[in-house]
């Protein structure tokens, strides 16, 4: 072997052998994505008091500009740049084994990095107000189209590197057998990715070259299927990411082991299968596919995402229970659950994920991908309710929580205002309990997204609203502000530990 | 290994994934009423 | 643990427990899929399988026409438009406004045209809470009927430029 173990350190807490290049590509990575969630952080204050009728902070045109920035700024650069660098964790670390190539890493990095610094000054410039969706024929600079196609590149750079990196470390013999769940759990994240990333790229390109005018026209349905493509698979990256998170964690924080491999590897696999279900969902009321391409679609006729997820959300609390029964909690039905060590940040991060992605995102996710039912949810806030329930108080939530570890583990600095980290799961959780919950309910009523004025102020037909909304909206404002400050207390004990916390090992 | 009930391993799971599967079925055919209140559209 | 490779034999038999969750959760995917094609065959409510392809030039010639035949008056500057229940009707949506206003009348159908002249809208119907997209190139059908009577609101719920919030149309359901 070529390698020297001097590119190696031993985790003192967990045994685990440390790859130091691939360290380095973690920590800046995660340290990226933090940045990113604080810009997207930010936005989101803004936004929300926004939307908040009694406050209604911006005008419409930064409005609608700092949306399209919020979207971006989370849903692609916080979320992939630490999805990157868990990928990394998974592909050496938890295989005793190094990056196969570190150099390519950063190059990997520098394209994500150059391609949404790009689209963020492309947005911030006021040439890319077209939302997350950028649908055409609304066009954009060439210069986001560019932005967004970087970003891709690298990411497909560093998904390669995994699979290159679990090729290598099968030749060197670091592990033996199967992978474990949690790095089997990001393969699948990686398989989906590689299939979002070629949506984009389908969609993408011709789209970038119709903005330099190379192309005459971009049909608009088409647009919309392949663009969904890309753009709801990769939140299935981050639900297997989420999922293989959630192992991760029931393994750092109580220890648990799961109940059977089996089960949680077919579910996966589930997911790999079945996943473009979520993209066909999204054009359930437009003209243009029959009903029955649309049902079928949907749901392959039982519904198999569906039921990974049920399989995974009721393994993973499973396999929380048993760990703790074994520690002598057996008492009764719920006595693990009292017991829990719920001033664990990352413990606690964990159970909110699990609860808040099932009640809030999965239920609603499943009512509005519902051929019939969309007709009463498309493009209301009850979709943004959804996914802030999936990818902010699921996917982030379980990100967070699993930050706890990685700065001890992979920073090693110790925790700062341990009492603080305590509390930052729950505060957030309830900031987005309100936040989601508003949307959810304003949506119901019809209230739409992405929407400046509501009361049409401006036009020759001012509009009232039922009461409910401006409740339900004021939930949305006091939530988002209560989930900010939630969010700005992570950031601020994660920084603070980099630069000030003890070191250790 | 402790002993759960009836022979099950994580008791305390199964109930809270019932509970959540009720409250799923409630609100899933609670929004099927709310669709039969609207415009009829085909 | 999660973390480690498993040992070597891993694909065991489930136990009790997790096999009846499985169970239960299959069923109620069934369920699931189940009723949307039920919804199909006794629901009032699916969305329209008819579209055509249509460039923005006609749509807008044919939904002049349809304007200028049933025009009853005009309000805050948009046509209101009677037509006779079972006609075929014609929205317009455009950057940033909906027309014409049209008076329907209650339990009769009609078929309902919806397309863009520019970008993508979407049309929501506020206080019933109904919505369909809007693109530029595809006329929808969507066969409505309806229920009750009342002043509706068309707002426009896909975003489209920075006059979206000022879309803003009328349909009048009258008995």
């Amino acid at each position: 072997m070529a390698v020297g173990e001097l590119d190696f350190r031993t985790c003192p807490v967990t045994g685990l052998k440390i790859h130091r290049p691939a360290e380095r590509l973690i920590k800046i990575n995660a340290v990226t994505a933090v940045v990113f969630l604080l810009v997207g952080g930010i936005v989101a204050l803004l936004i929300a008091l926004t939307r908040w009728p009694a406050v209604h902070l911006l005008p419409a045109v930064y409005y609608y500009r700092l949306l399209t920035l919020h979207g971006i700024a989370m849903l692609v650069a916080w979320i992939i740049f630490f999805e990157i660098a868990a990928v990394y964790f998974c592909c050496t670390a938890l295989l005793n084994s190094r990056l196969a190539a570190p150099k390519l890493g950063w190059l990997a990095y520098f394209l994500m990095l150059i391609g949404a610094a790009i689209v963020a000054i492309t947005i911030l410039a006021g040439k890319a107000d077209v939302m997350f969706t950028s649908y055409v024929p609304l066009k954009a600079s060439p210069w986001y189209y560019f932005g967004v196609i970087l970003f891709a590149v690298g990411a497909l750079i560093g998904i390669s590197l995994f699979f290159a990196s679990v090729v290598k470390a099968k030749n060197e013999g670091t592990y033996t057998g199967s992978l474990p769940l949690v790095s089997f759990g990001v393969a699948i994240a990686c398989i989906i990715a590689v299939l979002t990333l070629a949506h984009g790229a389908i969609i993408y390109i011709p789209t970038f070259l119709w903005s330099l005018g190379l192309i005459q026209n971009i049909d608009a349905a088409m647009y919309r299927i392949i663009f969904w493509g890309f753009g709801h698979s990769s939140q299935q990256i981050n639900v297997a990411a989420m999922i293989s998170i959630w192992y991760l964690l029931s393994t750092l924080t109580v220890g648990g082991k799961p109940l059977n491999q089996k089960v949680c590897r077919t579910a996966f696999i589930l997911y790999a299968l079945f996943i473009n279900i979520a993209s066909a969902h999204h054009i359930l009321v437009d003209p243009g596919p029959s009903a029955a391409w649309k049902v079928w679609n949907t749901s392959y006729a039982m519904y198999l995402a569906v039921l990974a997820s049920l399989i995974h959300a009721f393994a993973v609390p499973a396999t929380v229970e048993v760990a703790l029964r074994k520690k002598g909690y057996t008492k009764g039905l719920f006595e693990w659950l009292k017991k829990a060590p719920w001033g664990d940040p990352g413990f606690s991060s964990l159970a909110i994920s699990i609860l808040l992605f099932g009640v809030m995102g999965g239920i609603t996710g499943v009512i509005q991908g519902t051929e019939q039912l969309n007709i009463r949810n498309h493009n209301t806030l009850n979709i943004v309710g959804h996914f802030h329930g999936t990818v902010v108080a699921g996917t982030t939530v379980a990100f967070m929580g699993l930050t706890y570890y990685v700065i001890p583990l992979i920073f090693q600095r110790e925790i700062i205002s341990k009492g603080l980290a305590k509390l930052q799961p729950y505060i957030y959780g309830i900031g987005l309990v309100l936040l989601s919950g508003g949307m959810i309910l304003a949506g119901m009523f019809g209230v739409p997204r992405r929407h400046w004025d509501i009361t049409f102020a401006a036009t020759q037909f001012p509009m009232s609203w039922d009461p409910t909304v401006s409740f339900a909206l004021g939930l949305l404002g006091l939530g988002g502000v209560i989930a900010v400050i939630g969010g700005a207390i992570f950031i601020y004990i994660a920084v603070g530990s980099l630069l000030w916390g003890k070191k250790t090992g | 290994m402790a002993e759960g009930k009836g022979g099950f391993e994580a008791p305390g799971t199964f109930v809270l994934a019932i509970v959540f599967l009720i409250f799923f079925i409630l609100f899933y055919f609670l929004n099927w009423k709310w669709l039969a209140g609207i415009w009829h559209v085909g | 643990m999660a973390i480690s490779t498993p040992e070597r034999v891993w694909w065991k038999p489930v136990d009790r427990e997790e096999k009846l969750w499985i169970t239960i959760a299959l069923i109620w995917a069934l369920i699931l899929f189940f009723m949307m094609p039920y919804w199909h065959a006794v629901g009032k409510q699916n969305p329209s399988q008819e579209t055509y392809r249509v460039t923005p030039q006609e749509y807008q010639k044919r939904a002049n026409e349809f304007i200028q035949k049933y025009q009853v008056g005009t309000e805050k500057g948009i046509p209101v438009v009677e037509p006779p229940p079972g006609s075929d009707i014609y929205i317009i949506a455009r950057m940033w406004s909906w027309s014409p206003i049209l008076k329907l009348k209650k339990g009769k159908s009609y078929r309902l045209h919806i397309s863009s002249l520019d970008l993508q809208h979407g049309f929501s119907v506020y206080p019933i809470n109904m919505n369909f997209m809007v693109l530029p190139g595809y006329d929808y059908v969507l066969t409505i009927t309806p229920t009750q009577e009342g002043e509706y609101t068309i707002i426009c719920n896909e975003y489209c430029g920075l006059g979206h919030h000022l879309m803003i149309g009328k349909i009048f359901v009258e008995s």
